[in-house]
This record gives C-alpha cells, structure tokens and sequence, in this order.
C-alpha cells in the first residue's frame, strides 16, 4: 500500500468526463460565428449573385427574352477569348442585374465521364475578395435546338450544367 | 519521510493550473467565441439581413383556431407571420417561390401597422426585456427610384440618415407589377387579316400588357391601336416596344417573326367592369380570320419584373 498522493483508475477517468464535459458545455452553449465588418460586405456580394442567377433561373418568357437555361442552352460550345465573351445573351442579362459588379462565368458538366469546366464570360481576373455563386440548369435537345446552341445531345438525354459565376467588386 | 495530511493540493495545483492556462489560452485565441452576437454594430448586419431574407423568400402565415394559410395579406387581423414571396397554393405549406413577390402582399405589407410590423420583423433590440426599435427604411427600387404600385411608393420606415453608421442588404428580385397576355402570332385572330381582335374585360387596377412572339410577315409593321374604334394615342394610352433581354427597346420600322412585341396599355382606358374591343392593327401581316377572338383575361398571368428590395436599419 502507498500512502502518497495518487489518484487512483475510476478517480482519474472521473476527472477527466468532468473537465471534458465542462469544456463542451463552455463552447456550445456560446459558439457564435460572428460575421466581422469585411465579411458584410462579402454577405452583400454574395447574396447579390445567388440573387441574380435564380432570378434569372425563375423568370417566365414575359419577364425575360430569354432565361438560365434558354441562355446557356444557346452556347456554341467554343471557348472565347477576353476580352469579349461569348455567350452575350447571358451577359447582357446578368449585367443589368448586377450593376457596378464584374464577374467570370464558368460552365461545369460531365460528358461520356469527364467532367470539363469551360469558361463563356471573361470579365478579367477576379479581385481577391471574390465569391462564387452556383446554379443548376438541366439541357433538352428541344432547348437546345430551339436556342440554336452547339450541345449536340441526344433527344432522350439530359445534361445538367452547373453555372458558376464568379463576382466581385470594382 | 511520510506525512498523511494535504498531499493531494501538489497534483492538484499542477493539474488544474495547467487545465486553467490551457483555457484561457482557447478563449484568447480562438476569435468570436465568446463575442457576443447582441452587442454592437454587428447586430445592425443581423437584423438588416434577416428582415431582407424573411421578407424575400418566407411566403408570411396567418392563423387562427380553425384556419390557416400562407394567403395572409387576406386576413391581417389574423396575421402571424409576414413575408412577401408569391405563393399558389396557400393552403399547402410546401411551395417554394423565394425572389417572386406578390403584388397583393406588398399592398397589404405597406398598411400593416407600424408596431405589429416593428414586433414581426424583430426590427428592435431587446435591453432588459425594454424593446428598443430600430429605425428602418425597407423599399422596393426600379431603376433607382421606388416602385409604384397601385399608386404608392412601395417604401417603409424614415428616410435614412447620415449621420449615423446604417446597416444595409439589398436582394435582387422579380416583382408581380401587373398582368401580361403571352400571345403567339398564330393564335391570333381577326374580321380583317393584318387586325388582331382581343377582347379585355375591366376593370384593371394596373396597365396591362400584351407580348406577341413569331408574329410572321414580310417587312412587317404595327400600326395603332384601337379600343371600341377609338384610336389610342402613342406614349399616353400605350407603349410598343420590343423586349431585348431584360431592357425594353422603341419599336421602329419592320418587325422581324423573333421580335418580342410587348404593347403596354394603360389601364385607364380599361376602368369599367366591362367588356372592351381592343383591335391591334399591323400591316403586311395575314392572320386566321374570326371569331372566336382571343380573350385577354383567359391568357393573362402575373408580370413580374425585376427590382431590388433594400433593407436599411440603425439604431
């Protein structure tokens, strides 16, 4: 028998469920993500270009000449070079939505496999404080077809294109 | 040598010093961990980005011990929820439009009374269970100037001032404006071939609009418009123009068939609960002779066109 300070197995496992659960207890109940005045602005931004493309995915024919998907079914399928884009109906679109902002526009889909990400819309490299938005839109050969776009799909295929968009303050 | 008293307090100092310097070193490092979410600026940001997004995307809720729906602007005595997104079905609590306002919502928004919307929206800070409201100013903007709905500005709160440090969230939306008829050019009819007969039925408390796409001809034009043989003066009693985009651009010279021909007319030449006899004259184009003639009520849906909705709050 030791007499010494010692604290024996079931003490010591004890201890250690108390300060754990103390520490738990500290950290849920006041974890709170404080947005810092930089990140405001980034919120701003953000919810502008989210904003931008689902109001574009949801307009009818008689809001818009032509919605996301009538737009980026309309694409030629060829990379453009900056300055110019080449996909000008979703341009002219997204710019009157989003005035005193600049953005780069990215096509993201898979075919026979491999997933290609190509750009449509070059506005030039983007600032550091940057923000992507994203938006689904599904293809038909009819929509394609009717838009005149570069697809080529077949008529009973589907392709979904992720649109991404980068934006960000000038 | 052996001592029987306070042999734990050596361990035990050691070990909970080291917990207590391990902590504080969590609670200096770690930012915003105990940064408080009510306290200064910062909650401005909050409330700015809250009241846009319930506004925006939550469809509003009324209830009472019988009934409820989202329909609220039609009961707001028994509001409980208010939120400005169009919604179809407003029984079901499972549809879905955020960034679609409905026209009738914001009508209702702007007559709801100042504290149930202050109360509603939670546009105060809670001092020791004291309300203090915050000053606000919530507004619907069309090209840089308010919207105009049913002859009001579609603007809440005071206007904001400059001295003060104001949190602010704009959301891009599409706004329920008025009523449009989606025509194709082969739908339409008439007694003379290049005279498109549209019966309308008032009375419209907004201009009503007209789109017309592959309208086929060959150099193609409009003419006028003409209401109960009344021919309708340009730029007062309507508006033709072509729609590029989301921008509406004059209509001049010949038509093409992908033209996107919208006519605006004004719905005081539509007051009455009548019917009215609106004829579209163009020349050069051959339409199906009539009756039946299109009629505008069964054709129309909401026009929703596209504003920002801006939030601005300050203590």
């Amino acid at each position: 028998m030791n007499n010494k300070a010692q604290l024996h197995t079931l003490e010591g496992l004890g201890a250690a469920v108390l300060m754990t659960l103390t520490i738990l207890a500290i950290t849920q109940s006041t974890m709170i993500v404080t947005p810092q005045n930089a990140l405001a602005v980034d919120v701003q931004l953000e919810q502008m270009s989210s904003d931008a493309l689902a109001v574009l995915d949801i307009a009818s024919m008689a809001s818009v000449q032509y919605n996301l998907t009538e737009c980026i079914a309309s694409w030629d399928m060829a990379e453009p070079t900056y300055p110019t884009g080449n996909l000008d109906n979703l341009d002219t679109a997204l710019s009157y939505l989003l005035p005193g902002i600049l953005y780069n526009v990215d096509l993201a889909y898979t075919k026979s496999g491999n997933l290609n990400v190509e750009k449509v819309i070059i506005n030039g490299p983007p600032s550091t404080n940057a923000v992507v938005a994203r938006r689904y839109v599904t293809l038909t050969n009819q929509t394609v077809n009717n838009m005149g776009g570069g697809w080529s799909l077949q008529d009973d295929e589907l392709r979904v294109v992720e649109v991404r968009m980068t934006a960000w303050k000038v | 040598m052996m001592d029987e008293k306070g042999q734990i307090a050596v361990d035990f100092l050691l070990g909970i010093s080291l917990f207590l310097i391990a902590l504080t070193f969590t609670v200096q490092f770690i930012p915003g961990m105990f940064m408080s979410g009510t306290a200064g600026e910062s909650s401005l940001d909050y409330t700015a980005y809250r009241t846009a997004t319930v506004l925006v995307e939550d469809t509003g809720w009324w209830g009472n011990s019988t009934s409820s729906g989202t329909d609220w602007e039609t009961q707001p005595s028994n509001m409980m929820r208010i939120g400005l997104a169009a919604d179809d079905e407003p029984k079901s609590k499972l549809t879905n439009s955020p960034n679609l306002l409905s026209k009738a919502k914001i009508e209702q928004f702007m007559l709801v009374n100042e504290n149930t919307l202050i109360e509603n929206l939670g546009l105060y800070n809670n001092v020791d269970n004291t309300h203090f409201s915050y000053g606000y100013n919530i507004s619907i903007n069309q090209e840089g100037v308010p919207l105009v709905l049913n002859s009001t500005a579609i603007m809440r709160g005071k206007p904001t001032p400059l001295d003060r440090e104001v949190s602010k969230i704009t959301r891009v939306v599409l706004v329920e404006t008025g009523t449009v008829a989606v025509l194709k050019g082969s739908e339409l009819t008439g007694e003379i071939a290049s005279e498109a007969i549209i019966n309308v039925t008032g009375p419209f408390e907004e201009n009503i609009t007209i789109q017309i796409r592959n309208l086929n001809g060959a150099n193609h034009s409009f003419l006028n418009a003409v209401v109960d043989n009344v021919t309708l003066t340009p730029s007062s009693d309507y508006t033709i123009y072509k729609k590029t985009g989301w921008t509406d651009l004059p209509l001049n010279g010949s038509l093409t068939s992908t033209d996107l021909i919208c006519l605006n007319l004004d719905h005081n030449r539509f007051n009455l609960s009548q019917d009215y006899k609106l004829e579209l004259r163009f020349s050069n184009v051959t339409l199906d002779p009539g009756p039946p003639f299109i009629r505008y009520n069964n054709h129309s849906s909401p026009l929703y066109e596209p504003a920002y909705l801006t939030v601005e709050v300050w203590q």
